[in-house]
């Protein structure tokens, strides 16, 4: 019950403040900058930032077919931050099962990227979810 | 006190309902339809991941329909797809140049899947033979110049569709069991465009 409780009230603070930057970024660029006229005079801006979707399996490996890292880009690491939205896990069979999400930065893209992972000798089924706060381009 | 529980519940709600899902993980919901328009790649491998699920070849683009210098990821099949349609780890090797006919990602996400790819001057092999049955019940094929897989003799067509699966069929190119026969037998017809 407890934990109910903290889950409701974590995810209850989590929603309030998206929700008021959602309403800070919503107002007029002019009613926050007022020393930048320019940009008050602007037409609608485009959204400041946006969160991405997350597929069904970002990563997912199934080791009863293959074992394996699965290795998703997210989004650009200039301009975003990503984290872990959802981890899932199937069919341990032993504790040498072994399988991970993880996120991190993809130095050959400049991805954010999440990985799922079963290693080798596993068979059990990882499905990891991501999702990124993006800022500066259109969704 | 229960009303702020009330607003509580409400949100928990929503921020759960924010993740929810509704895409699926497989090669067209993430590059589009096997017979959708591909770009043409030419670049060089700076880097080889020959390992499952799905084996991965970094390239720098050097000319073709992206721009030169960006880093690309081609992403395919997991190693045992890859050896029936006949590719080979050693068939590619860092510093080999590639010429690719393939999909970007729907997401604007760094990645590749290529439709044929040719390491150096080697032939243009086929790296989806759901796409070579629908360009063979389309009659393109053969002027593509891209060699078919070892896979494609005897792969059931069904997910090339049911246009080409009835196209292929009116060729005389599917056998008893419905699997695609290739090359063409003799007086097999040839496609109406």
């Amino acid at each position: 019950m407890k934990q109910v409780l903290i889950s409701a009230v974590v995810a209850a603070i989590v929603s309030f403040a998206v929700l008021q930057v959602d309403a800070y970024y919503a107002e007029a660029p002019g009613d926050r900058t007022p020393a930048e006229p320019t940009e008050a005079a602007a037409p609608a801006a485009s959204p400041a930032w946006h969160v991405t979707e997350a597929l069904v399996e970002d990563g997912w490996v199934d080791a009863a077919r293959t074992a394996g890292a699965d290795h998703k880009p997210l989004a650009h690491a200039e301009n975003s931050i990503c984290y872990l939205t959802k981890v899932e896990i199937k069919g341990i069979q032993s504790a040498a099962d072994a399988n991970s999400c993880s996120i991190g930065i993809d130095d050959f893209t400049g991805f954010w990227q999440v990985t799922a992972e079963v290693e080798e000798g596993g068979s059990s089924e990882v499905r990891c979810n991501a999702r990124c706060l993006v800022w500066g381009e259109e969704p | 006190m229960r009303k702020t529980q009330a607003i509580a519940s409400i949100l928990g709600v929503l921020a759960a309902a924010s993740s929810t899902v509704d895409a699926h993980h497989s090669s067209q919901a993430e590059f589009g339809p096997f017979g959708s328009e591909t770009i043409y790649v030419e670049a060089t491998i700076v880097g080889i991941n020959w390992t499952n699920p799905h084996i991965s070849i970094d390239v720098q683009t050097t000319g073709g329909d992206l721009p030169a210098a960006e880093n690309w990821r081609l992403v395919s099949h997991p190693t045992r797809i890859m050896e029936e349609y006949g590719l080979q780890r050693g068939d590619f090797a860092v510093g080999d140049r590639v010429k690719l006919h393939g999909w970007t990602h729907l997401r604007k996400q760094p990645l590749i899947w290529p439709r044929a790819i040719q390491v150096n001057d080697g032939p243009m092999r086929s790296n989806l033979r759901f796409t070579d049955m629908i360009d063979i019940a389309n009659g393109v094929f053969e002027a593509m110049n891209i060699v078919a897989p070892l896979n494609l003799n005897g792969s059931p067509p069904e997910r090339a569709g049911a246009e080409t699966v009835e196209k292929l069929r009116a060729m005389g190119l599917l056998d008893e069991d419905g699997r695609m026969i290739w090359p063409p037998p003799e007086g097999a017809a040839a496609a109406d465009d």
